[in-house]
Order: C-alpha cells, then structure tokens, then sequence
C-alpha cells in the first residue's frame, strides 16, 4: 500500500511538472502584455523598458526556470496586471468560486440523485422518461444561453432577483442553477444506473423476501450501497466546477476563478494564468489520487496498475 | 401464424432486428437523421445565401410574429442574415468540426490505448503520463489560452478541441485493451506467433470499437458546446461562418430585443446535442453494458 | 400712497427675488444628496490601479478622476479649462511651461495642494517601475521641474512636447508628497488620498469602487452624495440592470440602442466624436511586396465600395461616415470635407481599370469587439469584388501581429485613446505608435506632422493651417482613408435628471456634475 502511495504521488509530481511546461510555453506563445499595457503612441524603447521591468526579455528557458523554481517554493510569482503575489490574488477569488461551485453541487446533487433514484425504482416511468430530458437538456444548451434567458426572465421581467454581483443569497440563486443544471445529467445517470446495479443485488433480493417495506428497502439498503460511486464522481465534479465555472461567472459578473482566468489570458498576464491552471491541475490530481487510495483501501481486489 | 414467421430464417432476423429497434430513441435518431441531411446537402435547401448580408431587411422578426414575412421564416439577424439557412448552413460547420474531431480525437486516443495498453512497460508509462497531463489539465482554460496561441479559425478550432479530446478516448480505452488483451483469442494470436501491429489491429482494435463509437456519439454534442462556449469568448469559429455556437454568442447581446438571432440556433444546438446524448446513452447500454456507470 | 403702493411693490418683488436667489441657490450648493451607480465594462480596477499613476493602457480612468485633481481639465466643449492651475504659460521655445497654482484646493486630510506636490507627482509619475502609461514619454521629454514658490511650479523640457498638456489634462494626477512618502507605494495602493471631487469609500479591485462627495473641493461640489462604479464585462448583463434599476447608467452596447429607445424611462446620453477609424492599406508598409493595393485606384474601389451611411445605420449611430482626419473640436477641421460617397459601380470600374475585373482575394482585419460592423464591411467589400477574409483577434493577438508584423492587406486603423485630444497627437496617430503598423509610408508625412507640432507654440491659427496642411497631404495620398467616427453611448435610467460628458471622451467624466432628480 505505502508503495502505491509513493508511486502515485511521484507520477502526480511528473503530471504536474510535464502541465507547468505546457502552460508556461503556451502562455508565452499567446503574445505578450507589453503592447496592451503600454500607451498606443509608445516608442520601441518604451516598450523595451516596460519589457526590461517585468522581466519579459530574458530567454524563455531562463524565465521558465524563475516560474518553476519560485512555485516549488510556493510562490507562484507577480501578477502582472495585479501587481500583487498571484497567490494573494487567486485565494481573494476562491471562496466566492468555492460558494458557487458548492451550491451549485448541492443543486445537481439534490435534482439528479432524486431523479437517478427515481427512476431507477420505477424504471420507464415518469421521472425516468421526464426526468432524463430536463438533466440532459442542462448539459445540452450553451450555458451563457441559460444564464441570459434567467436574467430576462427573473430579474428584468418578474424583478424576483438581482441580475448579477454577489451578496446575498438571492444572488447565488441563479447563477447556481445555471452551473448546477450542467452537472445534473451525469448525477442523475450514475444514480439511475448504481440504484439498478444495488437493486439487482442478492442481499435486496434478501431484503424484499424478508417483507421489508419498500421505501425501507430502497432507502436504507439500496440508496445507501448506491452512495459511494455517486459521491466519487460528485467530488470530481465539485472540483471542475472550482475550475470551468468561466461563463457563469461571466454572465453573473462573479468575481470568482473563472472570470479571473479570462481576464488574465486576455491580458496576458502570465503568471497569474500559470498560477490558476496550476493550482486547477493540482486539484484535480490531488482529489483523484484521494479517492484512488480510498478505494484501493476499500476494497483490496483492486489491481494496482 | 406468429409461430410459422418465426421459424422461417429470415422472419426470425427481422424480429431480431426489430427487438433490437424497439427502445431506439426514435426521435433522436430522426434529429440527427435531419442534421446530417443539413449537414451534407444543406446547400440545395437554403432559401437564401447563409452569409449574404441585407442591409434594407435587418432584424426581421420570424413570419409569423408582427413584421415578419415569408421571405425569411425564422426572421433575420442583426445584419438581414436569414436565420433559417443560417441554421442549415452551421448544420455543415457543427458537422464537419463534430466528425473532424472525433475522427482525429478517436484515432489518436485508439493509437495511443493500444501502444500503451498491450504493449505495456516504459511505453505505457511514458504514454500514460502524458495522458494523464491532458486530463487533468482545465478545460477551458487551456482551451481558451490555445485559442488565443492559434487565431481563431475552423481548422484551429478543431486543432484546440482534438489537443484537449483525444486523452479521454485513451485512458478508457486502455482499460479495454488491458481487458481484453488476457482474453484467449489473444493469446492464442500471439502463440501463432503473429506480428504485434497485426494483434492489436486485428484482434485488439475490432473489440474496442464498441466503446468507441459510444465515446464518440457523446463527443459530438460535447464539441458543439465546447464551440460554443469558445465562441462566447470570441475565439470560437470566426464570422461570417455560420456556427451555431457564434451566432447564439453573436445574438444573446439581442437577446432582449430581437429573442430569435439566438433562439434558433440555441434549440438547434439543444435538440442535436441532446439526441447524441440520448443515442450515445441508448448505445452505451445497447453494446457496453458495464458502461452503464460512465 | 403711490409711493406706498411702489414701496410695497417693491418690498415684494425684493422678497421674492431674495427667496428666488436663495432657493436656486441652496439648489445649487444644496447638501449631496442620493447614490448613483454607473456600470460599465472596463474592468481593469486592479489592485493597483487606484493608484493613479500605475495605470496602463487598457485601464478605466472614471476611479482616477472621481479621487484625483488634474492641473488642467476639459468643459463640456472639449475646451481646457483651469483646475488645480488657475493659469498656465507655455514660452516661445515651448521648453517651459510654468503653471499657476489655485490657493483653495486641499486634500481630503485638509493639506493644501502645493508646487511641491505637483512636482512630486510629475517626478512620480517617470518612475519606470510603476509602469505609467505615459512615463516613456515623460522620461524622454520631461528635463526637471522646478518649485518657484508654493503655488508656482515650472517644467522644463529637454525639447518641446507638443503632447505635455494631453498629458496634464488626462493622465497626470496630482498625489501628496508628504502622505505618499509616509506609507509609501504599497500604502498607498491600499488607502489612497488625492483631492478630488469624491472621497474614496471603499475599493474592490476588478469590481467596485464606492466614493463619496467631498464637500470641500476647490472647484464642484458634486449633487450626488455618493457614487458607485462598478465593472460588467457582459453587455446584456448591464442592459439588464439597467432595466432593473440596479445601475443609473451604463456603458451601453451600441445594439441595444433600439431596446434601450422602446423604453421611455431610460435616456441615450452621447459622447459624440471619440475616435476616427480609418482604412488602413498595410501592404503600403512594405515596398517590396506587390499587392493590388499599391495600385491607387484599387485603394480608392475600397473606399467607394463601403456604404458608410448603412454602417451608420446599422450601428444605430454610434460611428458616423466621416472624410477627413480633424474631429470637429481641432483647430483647422473642415466641414466641408465629406465622406467618400457608396458607389458600387465606380467602384467596380476603377478595379478593373487597375486589372481587377473579377476581382480578388485579401484579407481585412477588424476589431473582435464590433463583430457587426466589419462583418458588413467585409460583406460590402465582397459585393465589388474584394474578397477580403474577415480577421477578429482580440486585443492580445492583435498586440502580437504588431511585433511580429503580420498585418496584411487591409484593416481599421486608430483606436479609442483619442479622447478628444489636440490634432497633434491624432494626427501622429497615423504615422507611429502601434496603431500605424506600417509606418510612414512617404516622407513628406513626417515633415508635415512636425511643422504640426512646431506650429502649436505659434498661436491657434497657425495650428489650424499646419493641421489642415496635414489633412490635405493624408486625403490626397490615400495610404489610409476616414471611414468613420464613433460616439461612445451611454444610457440613463429615469433617475439621472443631467449630464454632460467631454465630447470625445471613452470614459464616463465630470461625475461631480451629474444630477439626480429630486423627489
């Protein structure tokens, strides 16, 4: 077990390293923020200088070993347009993405295992047929779409909630909708088919035999069995929506990660870009090897590849 | 009667058949049928030039609203774009962009599963690796920095989504590999001493093919969003193109006063995207049974 | 009794004017009263940035001048007017110029704003590490500046810039010396102080920034008591709160003009003449290369083919077809210099004149942020012939085909930094900065531009000539044509009784101005 760990993590550090690459050398490729912070009428010293003071002329190599050396330190570096240490900067965004991811889990949780459930005790019935449709119409429409059409329809038509910013809890309301209604379908499709595969068991079968009632029956000893898978790919959603929620924060002008990076790449703000995908990567990786280890502890079959 | 079709050879495939046929999502399969259509042959049904502009005819609501005509039935957009062939035309776009990146997507994620997963060793390892990297990578935000790196064009667009897709197909499909790779038909292959490329292509590649078709029904609908929500940045398939993704972006700044530039699209988008969805689950069901939990 | 009866008359008429006076002039200085909240897209409040003299191109200025004095500042005609510097002299040389300083204006803390605090903040501003957007230019024009006595300060150039007072009247705030230097940078980034017409309240970077009247400014007293500037990137998000009466005015996307008109409580508020596009021929920049647009009558099938009063219509007004390079507040602007007219045909013929009868293929490069327009451009284009491809980077790539030189065929050129500037900088406009990629294409451009600059320090009516020279030489050659001027809009709610920005101004100023309507 202890070597698995260490194998793991040491393939997560390789991970980690091969993406600060990438994102190092594509950031630097996507142009350069000289130009777009510098006045039009800027002579070619100017911009030299401007260069010069950020440290933007030495080699790429050179400057990629700074990046790299700093972030084994912990510092991520200076954000260029902020002026400020990255870090400061990303951990002054991440609650408010905390919040909205959070609540936006909690909505696709509550919806899609509801309906998964649902549907999978009465297969081919109403919430399996309607159910279905209104999860995978979540994942099926643009979501910068929805937002807009819940800010026409909630806060311009009806004036029921504030179009945008963050506050209070009328704020989060559909901007939580909007992001929770993406992860819905996938919720309620594991649900559905984990509760079938518990349903289909001999211990149920048990159960059922035994002349349990069938809400006990589906509540204390399906549903639970169901759980684990369920809740696996919850964390992992939870964690793409710490990091992809770009468009909802957008549109509800969150001031979470998402907006941050958009913001950042347009400015070609190096180092605050490398930051948020690194400290993203890093997430995701770190969550995977979580619930990797956990289940290689659960359950021992697991083979080790 | 029943008893007498059935034992004639022919009576009996067509009830396999149509036992195979009764929970195929009708509709679905119809939307798409239509969207292929558009999609090959959208050209011969175009009312009018998908990027013609008329400048006299600006914002037209659909027909049927006030101040619409028949002329352009779902009305026209903020340049007098009829947003009828408009749709049709991104039929084409949606199409190419869908099947371009699954094709490539799939076929790099297939070479790579392979290698890495009957081949096994430093190979796998390194390929793995790499694998890993591009999945653990954000999407969006690597998908946007390579946007901005690459221009925004149709051929870039497909470069960014193959880049950050093919690692999907690699990771599952290595599992099959590793799975099937035990089976007997394998090594029986092997002890006749056939060539390694000849296992994996004809025996390996055949039994993996299932979950592929399944990944790339989903991916289809995935891609079109991922367009999308690029072209909401502005960096998704470049005017005056007929993307479905850029002209709900280009209309949701009209979304309060002229609802149909981004209404149309957007069910369009919804309606395709959905049936790939509900076809992809019908398939993972219908050839993959263990992939019921994906 | 007649008498009496005039007496009374009088008294009445005496008392009536009194209480007339009194109450307009209690309306007039009345205590601020009411919050407003202006959202617009700019977001670049970064942390630093409150700090004026940080700020960088792509920076919003609305925070920097509701906090900050200027020396000189700009009435609703686009004229400089005196702010902190009652007066201003620039000698013959143009190597001085020497400004008089009011004796009224304080800082929020009550220190009176001094020569020393003008030099410090001009010195403070060529500080390379602080990256102002103007230091380059201070840093090469700028020789020192010299404290005469407390309310007298003078500049003295190394050689005459004829931008300095853009400088002064845009960018150039005025910070206190004694409390800058007490907490230094960083400090003062976090808690800032200036003398400006609001006070700040509170500050969240990229978001929101809260100030409040101040009720001792030298020069307005604003009507409303506290302002609110927030930052939407989404234009129909804005739109939206707009409508809900969450923001009083917003920096309006030209496409929701017409919905913006279908509402009676909302008002359309422009800023008329912010900035001239124009046609730019950027294969002129590269002698070596042939391209169809060396030819001059293939340029000119270019222009003719562009409907620009459709353009107009289609954006609702916010650009105006326009055929020269003066805005209307330049000395020398000659209003009888008219757009090239839509002529299709002729357009035609001139392109197979040049040997182009059927045409051929090019690429147009145009701004990612008006999609619409040079989508119709392009198509317009099309029609005669020129099969342009239509290019959108946004900004950062479109910095990047700057230094890698990749601009090609032809493209809109100047941008929003106008501003309502002296013909002096727009004009260069065209021939350097990043916005005029190809460079000088012939020589006798550049002598024209500097007998420009040379002619300001000889009065206005020679600025007009020299100015006018310029435009005749640019309209004559055809390497670049005026296309059209855009007008920045912004929209009201029912709340906001008046307001006047600066003509050709991007930003949304003179705050301190703006009226609520009283209930």
């Amino acid at each position: 077990m202890a070597n698995y760990i260490l194998k793991r993590l040491w393939q997560a550090l390789i991970c980690l390293i091969g993406i600060s690459v990438i994102i190092f050398f594509l950031s630097h490729l996507s142009g350069d923020p000289v130009l777009l912070m510098a006045s039009p009428e800027a002579t070619q010293e100017d911009i030299e200088e401007l260069r010069r003071t950020l440290g933007l002329d030495k080699p790429l190599y050179v400057q990629y070993w700074v990046f790299i050396s700093g972030v084994v330190q912990g510092d991520f570096g200076q954000s260029i347009k902020w002026s400020k240490p990255c870090i400061d900067v990303w951990l002054s965004r991440f609650p408010n993405t905390l919040l909205l991811g959070s609540a936006a889990m909690a909505f696709s949780l509550i919806v899609g295992i509801l309906t998964g459930v649902l549907s999978a005790v009465k297969v081919g019935g109403w919430f399996d047929k309607f159910g279905k449709i209104f999860a995978l119409m979540g994942q099926s429409l643009p979501v910068f779409w929805v937002g807009l059409m819940l800010i026409l329809i909630f806060s311009v038509n009806l004036g029921w909630l504030p179009t945008s910013g963050h506050g209070s809890w009328k704020h989060l309301i559909m901007p939580a909708f909007t992001l929770g209604w993406y992860f819905t379908a996938a919720t309620t499709r594991l649900s559905r088919s984990a509760m079938l595969d518990v349903l289909d068991s001999e211990y149920i079968k048990m159960a059922r035999v035994k002349g349990l009632p069938e809400y006990l029956v589906i509540m204390k000893h399906a549903f639970r069995n169901a759980l684990i898978p369920i809740i696996t790919l919850a964390a992992l959603n939870l964690i793409m929506l710490l990091n992809g929620t770009v468009i909802t924060e957008v549109v509800f002008n969150w001031e979470g990660i998402g907006r941050l990076v958009v913001d950042a790449i347009f400015a070609r703000d190096y180092p605050l870009v490398q930051c948020c995908v690194l400290i993203a990567s890093m997430l995701f990786i770190a969550t995977n090897l979580f619930v990797d280890i956990l289940y290689a502890y659960i359950d021992p079959r697991i083979h080790y590849h | 009667m029943e008893h007498i079709l059935t034992a004639l050879p022919w009576a009996r495939r067509l009830t396999q058949v149509r036992q195979i046929l009764r929970h195929v999502p009708v509709v679905s399969v119809l939307i798409l049928l239509v969207f292929i259509v558009f999609g090959i042959f959208g050209n011969y049904f175009m009312p009018h030039e998908a990027t013609k502009a008329h400048f006299g005819d600006v914002l037209t609501p659909p027909m049927w609203q006030e101040g619409g005509s028949a002329e352009y039935i779902l009305g026209t957009d903020h340049l007098g774009r009829d947003i009828l062939s408009r749709i049709i035309g991104g039929a084409t776009i949606s199409l190419e962009v869908g099947f371009i990146v699954i094709f490539f997507a799939g076929a790099l994620g297939v070479v790579v599963a392979l290698l890495s997963g009957y081949l096994g060793g430093r190979i796998d390892a390194v390929l793995m690796r790499i694998t890993d990297m591009f999945l653990s990578m954000p999407f969006l935000m690597i998908a946007i920095v390579l946007a901005a790196v690459l221009g925004a064009s149709t051929k870039n667009i497909i470069i960014v989504l193959v880049t950050l897709g093919w690692a999907g197909y690699a990771r599952v499909l290595r599992g099959e590999v590793l799975r099937i790779k035990e089976r007997d038909f394998v090594l029986l292959a092997r002890v006749a001493r056939c060539s390694k490329t000849r296992i994996m292509l004809r025996h390996i590649f055949p039994n993996i093919v299932n979950t592929l078709v399944v990944l790339g029904t989903l991916q289809l609908g995935q891609v079109i969003i991922a367009e999308s929500s690029l072209s909401f940045l502005g960096l998704g398939v470049p005017p005056p193109a007929p993307a479905w993704g850029s002209m709900v972006g280009d209309g949701r700044d009209l979304i309060f006063s002229a609802w149909w530039v981004s209404f149309f699209p957007g069910m369009a988008i919804l309606f395709v995207v959905m049936s790939t969805n509900l076809l992809g689950d019908w398939l993972r069901i219908r050839l993959d049974p263990k992939f019921r939990q994906l | 009794m007649k008498g009496v009866k005039l007496a009374v008359a009088v008294g009445v008429f005496a008392l009536i004017s009194v209480f007339l006076v009194s109450y307009s002039f209690s309306a007039e200085t009345g205590e601020p009263k009411g919050k407003f909240t202006y959202v617009s897209p700019s977001g670049a409040w970064e942390f630093k940035q409150i700090d004026p003299h940080t700020i960088v191109g792509s920076s919003a200025q609305e925070p920097s001048r509701i906090l900050f004095d200027y020396l000189l500042y700009k009435d609703p005609d686009g004229q400089l007017v005196p702010d902190l510097a009652e007066k201003w002299e620039i000698s013959p040389d143009g190597l001085k110029t020497s400004f008089y300083l009011t004796k009224k204006a304080k800082f929020w803390d009550g220190t009176p704003v001094t020569a020393k605090d003008v030099k410090f903040s001009i010195e403070r501003c060529m500080r390379p590490e602080l990256k102002f957007l103007r230091g380059g230019q201070l840093r090469r024009t700028v020789d020192r500046v010299e404290v005469v006595n407390d309310y007298h300060v003078d500049v003295h150039f190394k050689q005459f810039d004829p931008a300095f007072i853009d400088v002064v009247a845009e960018y150039l705030a005025i910070m206190p010396k004694e409390y800058t230097e007490k907490v230094g940078d960083d400090g003062f980034a976090e808690k800032p102080m200036g003398s400006g017409p609001f006070r700040l309240v509170s500050f969240r970077a990229d978001a929101e920034v809260i100030a409040e009247a101040n009720t001792n400014h030298h020069r307005k007293v604003p009507y409303i008591k506290t302002v609110v500037l927030k930052t939407v990137k989404e234009p129909a998000t804005r739109l939206a709160m707009l409508k809900t009466g969450e923001a009083d005015m917003i920096f309006l996307f030209p496409g929701h003009i017409p919905e913006v008109q279908k509402d009676p409580g909302i008002k359309l508020m422009w800023t008329k003449h912010a900035f001239l596009r124009t046609l730019i021929y950027y294969d002129m920049g590269f002698p070596d290369e042939p391209s169809p647009f060396k030819d001059k009558r293939v340029r000119m099938a270019v222009s003719y083919a562009i409907d620009r009063e459709a353009l107009s219509k289609l954006l609702y007004g916010a650009v105006e077809p326009w055929g020269s390079f003066l805005a209307p507040y330049h000395p020398g602007y000659d209003p009888s210099r008219t757009p090239d007219p839509y002529d299709p045909k002729k357009a035609k013929e001139l392109l197979a004149a040049a040997g182009y009868p059927n045409g051929f293929d090019t690429v147009f490069t145009g701004h990612i942020t008006e999609p619409t327009l040079w989508q119709a451009t392009v198509a317009m284009l099309n029609e005669v012939g020129i099969r342009a491809r239509l290019d959108m980077p946004e900004a950062g790539t479109w910095a990047r085909y700057c230094t890698e030189g990749k601009f090609r065929g032809i493209g809109y050129g100047a941008g929003p930094w106008w501003a309502g500037r002296g013909p002096g900088s727009c004009l260069e406009a065209h021939v350097s900065g990043f916005w005029a990629p190809e460079g000088h294409p012939y020589p006798e451009l550049k002598e024209s531009i500097e007998n420009l600059n040379k002619a300001i320090l000889k009065g206005p009516e020679e600025e007009a000539k020299a100015a006018r020279a310029v435009d005749d030489l640019m309209l004559e050659k055809w390497t670049r044509r005026p296309l059209l001027f855009s007008n920045v809009v912004f929209a009201a709610g029912p709340r906001v009784e008046s307001y006047q920005n600066i003509p050709g101004q991007y930003w949304a100023f003179r705050l301190e101005y703006l009226k609520l309507k009283q209930k």
